[in-house]
């Protein structure tokens, strides 16, 4: 099979059938890592969309002696951090004047089908997407990175332009408040959405 | 080996990044301490649910709706120079052009 990194550098040359394989190689993925971080299939369907386009305008860029997987990564990893940060922003300045309606509207979290819809085809047990949901959004994707991407440390730290040694404290850190967070809903029987498993 | 020394090795034993040595380590002082085995266990436990989470998929059009946008010549997707203004005007940071 082709690699990752051969088939970017026959996109540099505009070659529009190594972008589709890199596409179908890589949207599931994507969209894997947006579903968790934004819980919300709209939206990382559309995060997923929007990596690609950013892909697509930047393939000129990739330096074909780095990983295309770490690149990619890079960018849903960026606007996934920028999404988020911006519906913290949303929540305080929704009185705010709007400027791009349409686009503002869209981007509001709608609570109101979360988060029982994304179970239906993500499932994560709840009780553990419950847990990642408390962790700060810069360690919640580190711990995504590690344990569904399965990536080394190394690669996390290039991914998210950190020293190694932030990338295990925080990975550390989340993965105790993690397992703590785990152990507590067992005790307490996981009160919240009842269910028989 | 105490516990408070082998704290931080347990995690990175999880990670599969120890030297042999840390690893023997590890291995010789969770033989010995149930505590820190307990610890050990839970941590991986709660690794192992990330991982085993089913995998999404994205809807059948995913592709043919891309390669539509970019053959609409959507803002921000075409190779142009200068700013780009995307729909939401973000580019990925570090994507230095």
């Amino acid at each position: 099979m082709e690699s990752d990194e051969r088939l970017a550098a026959r996109c540099q040359q505009g070659d529009m059938a190594a972008f589709t394989e890199l596409v179908n190689r890589y949207k599931d993925k994507v969209y894997n890592l947006a579903v968790r971080m934004l819980r919300d299939r709209g939206d990382a369907e559309d995060l997923a969309q929007e990596t690609f386009l950013n892909v697509y305008r930047a393939v000129a860029t990739f330096r074909v002696d780095e990983r295309f997987s770490t690149w990619i990564y890079k960018i849903a990893s960026n606007l996934c951090i920028d999404r988020l940060r911006k519906r913290r922003h949303l929540t305080i300045s929704l009185d705010a004047p709007v400027q791009e309606g349409e686009e503002l509207y869209r981007q509001v979290p709608d609570w109101s089908h979360a988060p029982e819809p994304l179970y239906e085809q993500s499932e994560l047990r709840e009780d553990v997407q419950a847990a990642i949901d408390q962790l700060p959004s810069k360690y919640r994707l580190i711990i995504l990175l590690r344990h569904m991407q399965d990536m080394a440390y190394e690669e996390i730290a290039t991914v998210m332009d950190l020293p190694v040694g932030t990338v295990k404290t925080r990975l550390f850190r989340a993965r105790e408040i993690l397992k703590r967070h785990l152990e507590r809903m067992s005790e307490e029987g996981s009160p919240i959405h009842g269910r028989s498993v | 080996m105490k516990c408070q020394e082998v704290y931080h090795l347990i995690q990175a034993y999880l990670d599969v990044a120890v030297t042999p040595e840390q690893e023997r380590q590890v291995e010789a002082h969770i033989r010995a301490c149930p505590k820190c085995r307990r610890r050990l266990v839970s941590l991986a436990q709660a690794a192992n649910r990330i991982q085993d989470g089913d995998r999404a998929r994205v809807a059948n059009d995913f592709t043919a709706r891309l390669i539509a946008r970019l053959e609409a010549g959507e803002p921000g997707a075409m190779a142009a120079p200068g700013p780009v203004e995307g729909r939401s005007g973000q580019r990925p940071k570090g994507e230095a052009r």
